[in-house]
């Protein structure tokens, strides 16, 4: 097997992440359903929209699916921001999965700014399949309300 | 209806006892669930009796809290047994078996619940302590009792009560088929029961007692209990934000977790029978925990203790009975309840809801209104925190 000798990067991140908000650059998870948000998504690409490269989209099948230990898994693995997005009230796939999810979302946002995590680091936001231009635009006001708030504590330390 | 029982030999452990044998003689009850010491050991858990003669070991009130019965209830609920049971519980044990059956995990059709204002719960150490004064813990269970419903107290002699006790919010029973009223009572010359239900007043009729009343001073001695314990939950919520409120501290708070997952053993809320955590899916690939060694420069192990603590607290986030048991129970002596309590009593106010106030209340998680909180929808809110 041949090894490959690898030249470093230009200008790598440092190892340790900083807090230092003019080297900051959010990292948001986004939970997307299946059936109208991650559709969207697919539209804003094959329609070559573009949005900040700082959302990680996880697909899940419904809003309804995301239990709040996903939420707060990403948020202890150093999130600056997560967001929930699926199907308009009354459009839902599985009928009422988002209905459920935002209660579960309200039950969270009362449990993290407790521990330091703001409220508005955690979004839930409904947009349908056909709404390409939306998502985009979505995508990129989230990017730049997570850049006004700043790095999450979490994302500093190793949360045991 | 209200029916009184007379106490007897200056004796409400040995009165109980007797009340209880004769719902077994008469065939009121086919067992009872008291709770009990085993052999001479001073622990009591709870003990399901079916033979009259079997109950000189019941200690129905004493500070011996080491088993939330809700789940205990479930075991013996779970499908129908064709009997009658009467099971004597603490408020928080009614409130967990309430919260269980809306979880389908237990029916209250067979059963007849017996709640008694709360004798309240020593920790642990403190038990041992307790126990370890006398020879003869029977006095000691008497003067306990004596102590504890006379007005609102946080300690008897030496013992603080736990936390969890000293800001519990309903000591009295809410949603039993009878309600025992110790509280303010003359305990030496009788016990006052109330039948809530119409199974209550069939049990009460059947062991033909006496008219009773409502002690006199138990109204005024709730309402200082209440006015007490709002006052100690405000300061106990302080100091757990001033304990918590970042991840950092959260980080300290919990530095002591061994990951052992006791609290989630005894709690009587936590009812999965196949929990997240015991599963794959935090079974990391070794790469996992070098890549966070990598980004952290260091990883301290076992790890996920936060991510596990703040899961149950969402998990049960709703209904959290507050019983105290996960602190009774954390071997590092973590003083989990205290933040359960304090987070959990304050979340469910979104939902305006209380575990175990009401049988027909569902749970919040469970259902949903089409236009609600819709305020937290969209982006660039601004919602208070």
């Amino acid at each position: 097997m041949t090894q490959t000798v690898m030249e470093p990067e230009q200008d790598s991140p440092p190892k340790t992440p900083s807090l230092n908000p003019d080297a900051f650059e959010p990292v948001a998870v986004a939970f997307v359903c299946n059936w109208c948000t991650y559709t969207a998504a697919d539209l804003a690409g094959t329609s070559r929209l573009t949005y900040p490269d700082n959302v990680r989209l996880v697909r899940v099948m419904c809003t309804g699916m995301v239990d709040p230990q996903y939420v707060i898994k990403a948020f202890l693995e150093g999130a600056d921001a997560v967001l929930v997005s699926g199907c308009h009230p009354g459009d839902c796939h599985y009928i009422n999965g988002n209905y459920k999810a935002r209660r579960r979302i309200k039950l969270l946002k009362q449990i993290l700014p407790r521990f330091g995590i703001d409220a508005q680091r955690l979004r839930l936001t409904w947009i349908g399949a056909s709404d390409g231009i939306e998502f985009a635009q979505t995508m990129t006001r989230f990017v730049e309300e997570i850049r006004g708030l700043g790095p999450c504590q979490a994302r500093l330390q190793q949360v045991i | 209806m209200i029916a009184s029982i007379q106490t007897k030999d200056h004796s409400i452990t040995r009165t109980l006892q007797d009340f209880f044998a004769g719902m077994l003689k008469t065939g009121a009850a086919d067992a009872v669930l008291v709770p009990s010491r085993m052999s001479d050991s001073p622990y009591v858990k709870p003990c399901l009796i079916a033979s009259h003669d079997r109950l000189d070991r019941t200690v129905p009130l004493g500070p011996g809290f080491f088993v939330n019965a809700g789940p205990m209830m479930s075991r013996l609920t779970r499908t129908r047994a064709g009997s009658t049971l009467v099971a004597w519980l603490r408020p928080c044990e009614i409130r967990a078996f309430v919260e269980l059956t809306k979880l389908r995990q237990g029916a209250r059709e067979e059963v007849v619940i017996i709640g008694m204002d709360c004798p309240m719960a020593l920790s642990r150490t403190d038990y041992d302590d307790w126990a370890g004064q006398g020879n003869d813990m029977s006095d000691d269970v008497e003067k306990w009792i004596q102590t504890v419903y006379q007005k609102p107290v946080t300690q008897v002699d030496a013992w603080p009560v736990s936390r969890a006790c000293q800001v519990c919010d309903a000591p009295y029973p809410v949603n039993a088929d009878v309600s025992v009223m110790l509280l303010g009572g003359d305990l030496d010359r009788e016990i006052a029961l109330r039948a809530d239900t119409e199974k209550g007043e069939k049990l009460l009729a059947e062991m033909d007692l006496s008219e009773g009343q409502e002690p006199e001073r138990r109204k005024a001695l709730l309402a200082d209990l209440e006015t007490e314990r709002t006052e100690a939950f405000q300061a106990m919520d302080e100091e757990m934000l001033d304990q918590t409120g970042s991840i950092e501290s959260l980080n300290r708070f919990f530095s002591a977790c061994v990951n052992c997952y006791n609290c989630r053993s005894v709690c009587p809320v936590c009812y999965c029978k196949e929990c997240v955590f015991n599963t794959d899916a935090v079974a990391y690939a070794p790469t996992q925990y070098l890549s966070w060694a990598d980004k952290w420069g260091q990883v301290s192990l076992p790890n996920d203790t936060v991510f596990f603590h703040l899961t149950r607290l969402a998990h049960i986030g709703c209904t959290c009975v507050g019983c105290g048991q996960c602190t009774l129970a954390c071997p590092s002596h973590i003083p989990v309840s205290d933040l359960f309590i304090s987070v959990t009593r304050n979340a469910r106010k979104a939902f305006d809801y209380v575990p175990g106030r009401d049988d027909a209340e569902p749970l919040p998680l469970s259902v949903f209104q089409e236009s609600e909180f819709t305020d937290i929808v969209g982006m660039g809110n601004k919602e208070a925190t």
